[in-house]
Formats: structure tokens, C-alpha cells, sequence
């Protein structure tokens, strides 16, 4: 493994939590990791990162967060290996999109640049931290896949998703999926029970449900509609299903 | 060839391979099929799986779970506003496209297999649980149900192992789930009085099948060289059996 020199530490805001988090676009989810965030400590462990599976890395469940903005040659070894990122307990491949050559640019959903990245031992380990990265790391994906596709993301539904599940991070993270009209669609499964949510934007979903019936597990009940981005959540109860989101 | 107009409900593919796959560095197993990059790509630790999904040509979910020692390949619908059960297709428009894809990726991949199984879950509308009960019954010989007798919860399962006509000293399980379901669509209105309003009310002729070759004692790695036309047998037999029903 390449060691690289630490230039500076940055550590995450202790108190910055899920409860203070109310992003407004994909920007602000991913505005701490931009820019000023160098290396802390170095590639070895246990305050480092790796190239390769997190299962070789003594010090992956000692509460160790890495959170890869984008990622450089130099500090990430090998180029033909995809840098990976990982938390507490599991690790996010780090979504890149192919380059050209060897010395273009990296890119990160919509933005290019070199290598920024902590690492630290006294990263917070709150759980929703994690599954906001994972978040914001999913949707970053799909903006690259619509822009690769020349889909135009709808701003509103974007916003929707961002604010519904940036207010569930407790919740079993669904599938997310990027429509071809521009809206994201989010889906829990567990067998033929279903939960999918579209966010048509202007804090209304559209909802369809599949559960399956007591006592007659063949049959399936089902519902279909639209609801307030504020209401969705006591229908899920109300029908049974909210156990899908449920980790 | 395939009659009954069946629709898919939901179809699946599985391999298992001889070595113990790792789920960390199964990354590419989604876009080995697909030819292009999943929309989720899950590790779940605890669980020691290896989850990839996405968006799979015509809009239909492609879900790939390596969870050792089994790799499942699953095509599903995605849910659309409506109370009907979702449906890929038609059996002639969804399985041979799925099978093809999966074919290639069984002749190309360098894993080898102890066994493999294709499992198509199809359905087909009916007007009422009685109705469909008497479509099964015509599709199904070994049940016998008497005429104008007040029958429910009717389920029956069937295996009808049979000797793989691809490669001798082989058995093929073809097991075989039949049954009516009822999807029971509501209208919800949640408030201060939440009620849920029953709207509609579909009856569906189930046919879920499992076709695999059998386990052996001791596991035997099954020939690369053969690997493919196993699976084609394996979908042949699903063929005959939803166009012909239980005894194909």
C-alpha cells in the first residue's frame, strides 16, 4: 500500500447529526466533503483506508470511518482498482465514473478533481452519518447515470427523496432508482411484499403497496395512490407494511 | 408453444459454484449480465451478502444475490399504481430473453457449478377462486376435484424428478406449486379516521415451478462443457410444463 502524506486533519462536526441535516439539494449533502478535506494520518492502519476488501483490514470495526470524496492515484494505489470507502460495519464501493486515461480527472457524480479525504479514529460512528453518506454516494451515482443518459433529473422529486429519507436514515435503505421522467423511485421488498414511492415533486409520492393477507399468505392486499411527503409514513403503518423499512 | 396465456410474475436463476465465492470482490457480477453498471450494489455484512440491483432493459428490476454458497439471479416488475399482481410479461416475451442472458453468462463465466435451477412464478387471470381451482384441475391430473364441491385454500405441490437428457447419470427435480391467489386492492384514506375502502378484487392461477439438478452425495462439479445445455434443459422443462401442465 502507497503511504500518503497528511497535509491536514478535518474532523466531522461531533454534534452534526441526522437531526441536523435538512439538505435541500444533492449539493449540500455533499458540500462537507468538498474541498478543504485532505488526508489525516496516513494510508497504514489504523488511520488509514485501503485498496481492497474491508474483511483484510484489522482496523475496520474499531470505529473507523473513511469518507473518499474523490479519489488520486497516489494516495489510492493501484489505478485499476475501484476505491472503496468503508464505515463501522460495511464498506460502500465508491462510485467513479471511468475515465479516458490515467491522468484525467476523476469524477464523482457530477464533480471532478483529485484525492480529498478523511480519515480519523474519532469520526463519529452515529449510525444515520453512515446511511446519510450512503445516501448522498447512491444519488451521486445516479446523477452521473442521468447525465451518461441524458436524463434530466427533476429537481423536485430530488428534493422530496432527499428530504423524505434524510429524515428516515433509520430505516432499511430501499433501492433507489432514477425514472426515465426524471423522478426517483425508491423500493423495499422483502419477498412479494413491496413498498415502492415515487417522488412526483412538490412533496407528494405516489405510492404502491403489496402485503400479503393474514391467515391467506397467497393472497395479496394491495394499495395504490398519492400521498404528502408528511403523510406516507402513517400510511405505511396504517397498511402494514411499515415493517419493510424496518432494519 | 406455451398456451394458457401465463404471465410472469417473477423469475429466477440459480447457480451454485464449486468454490466459495467472496461477496467483496464479487463487484461485477450485475454488469456481467447486464453489460452495464447496477443501480445498487449492497454489502450486507451481517448477512455475508453481496446484493446488486438495477434497471434491467424494458424497465424490469434485475436483482443479483451471491450469498454463499448460492449466486440467484431474479427478474421482477416494478410496481406500477394499479391493484393487479405485476407482471414482467408475457411467458414468450420475458423467458427466453431472460434464459438467453443468463445462458451466456453460464458459458462465459469461469466459475464452475455443483447444481443450477431455473424457477419461473407465472400467473394467469381468473374470474373467480373457483374458476382458477378448475383451471388447475384441467392442468393438473394427479388432483381430482369433485364437481360443484365447495372447495378453498387449495394448494398443491408436486415433484416430478425425471433423467436429464443432457448428460447421463444426471436427475432433474421438476417441482411444481399451484394455486389461486387473490390480490385485494384498497383505497386508503389515513387521518383522524383512517379507513381502508376495498376497491377491487383479482383472482390469478398461480404456477410456481423449481426445475434443478438434483443434489448428489458426494457434491459433484458439474462439466463446464455441459453447463449451458443443462440450463437449456432446465428451461425446456419449464416450457412444456406451462404449456402442457403437470404431467409435461
Amino acid at each position: 500500500m502507497r503511504r500518503s502524506a497528511a497535509t491536514a486533519e478535518r474532523h466531522y462536526p461531533p454534534a452534526w447529526t441526522a437531526a441536523d441535516w435538512n439538505p435541500a439539494s444533492l449539493e449540500d449533502v455533499l458540500a462537507p466533503a468538498h474541498g478543504a478535506i485532505t488526508l489525516a494520518g496516513t494510508t497504514e492502519p489504523p488511520y488509514g483506508f485501503l485498496v481492497g476488501p474491508v474483511d483484510h483490514y484489522p482496523h475496520a470495526n474499531e470505529g473507523l470511518i473513511a469518507l473518499i470524496d474523490a479519489p488520486s492515484a497516489e494516495a489510492f494505489g493501484p489505478l485499476d482498482r475501484e476505491p472503496r470507502m468503508f464505515a463501522s460495519q460495511n464498506f460502500i464501493r465508491c462510485p467513479l465514473a471511468k475515465r479516458n486515461s490515467a491522468t484525467a480527472p476523476f469524477r464523482f457524480g457530477l464533480h471532478e478533481g483529485t484525492l480529498g479525504f478523511t480519515a480519523s479514529t474519532s469520526a463519529p460512528t452515529d449510525p444515520s452519518y453512515v446511511e446519510q453518506w450512503k445516501l448522498a454516494f447512491r444519488l451521486a451515482e445516479l446523477q452521473a447515470d442521468a447525465e451518461d443518459e441524458g436524463i434530466a433529473i427533476s429537481e423536485g422529486s430530488q428534493r422530496d427523496l432527499l428530504r423524505f429519507l434524510g429524515t428516515h436514515l433509520d430505516w432499511r435503505r430501499p433501492s433507489l432508482f432514477l425514472l426515465d421522467s426524471g423522478n426517483f423511485r425508491a423500493l423495499w421488498r422483502d419477498g412479494r411484499e413491496q413498498i415502492a414511492l415515487e417522488f412526483l415533486g412538490n412533496q407528494i409520492i405516489q405510492y404502491v403497496m403489496f402485503r400479503e393477507c393474514i391467515g391467506a399468505p397467497d393472497d395479496l392486499a394491495s394499495a395504490h395512490g398519492q400521498d404528502s411527503l408528511q403523510g406516507i409514513e402513517r400510511l405505511l403503518s396504517y397498511f402494514g407494511v411499515e415493517r419493510l423499512t424496518k432494519r | 408453444m406455451v398456451k394458457h396465456d401465463w404471465q410472469v410474475h417473477q423469475v429466477r436463476a440459480t447457480a451454485f459454484p464449486t468454490e466459495r465465492m467472496d461477496p467483496t470482490e464479487a463487484s461485477t457480477l450485475w454488469e456481467q449480465l447486464s453489460g452495464s453498471a447496477p443501480d445498487t450494489d449492497q454489502f450486507v455484512r451481517s448477512q455475508g451478502l453481496r446484493r446488486q440491483v438495477g434497471l434491467y432493459d424494458d424497465g424490469a428490476i434485475l436483482e443479483v444475490r451471491l450469498q454463499p454458497p448460492r449466486i440467484d439471479w431474479q427478474l421482477t416488475p416494478q410496481l406500477q399504481p394499479g391493484g393487479s399482481l405485476p407482471s414482467l410479461g408475457t411467458y414468450e416475451s420475458v423467458i427466453p430473453l431472460f434464459a438467453s442472458k443468463v445462458r451466456k453468462w453460464l458459458d462465459g463465466t469461469p466459475l464452475t457449478f455443483l447444481r443450477l435451477a431455473f424457477a419461473p412464478h407465472l400467473f394467469t387471470p381468473v374470474a373467480s377462486r373457483q374458476e382458477g381451482y378448475q383451471h388447475i384441475a384441467d392442468l393438473v391430473p394427479s388432483l381430482r376435484l369433485q364437481s360443484n364441491a365447495e372447495v378453498s385454500d387449495l394448494l398443491f405441490q408436486i415433484n416430478h424428478p425425471r433423467p436429464s437428457k443432457a448428460v447421463a447419470d444426471l436427475r432433474l427435480n421438476a417441482v411444481q406449486k399451484w394455486a389461486v391467489a387473490a390480490v385485494q386492492g384498497f383505497e386508503l384514506a389515513v387521518g383522524e379516521s383512517s379507513v381502508a375502502h376495498p376497491v377491487s378484487m383479482d383472482h390469478f392461477c398461480q404456477l410456481e415451478m423449481d426445475i434443478n439438478t438434483a443434489p448428489t452425495s458426494p457434491p459433484r462439479t458439474l462439466d463446464s462443457d455441459n453447463v449451458p445445455s443443462i440450463f437449456d434443459e432446465l428451461v425446456s422443462v419449464a416450457d412444456k410444463i406451462a404449456a402442457r401442465g403437470e404431467r409435461a
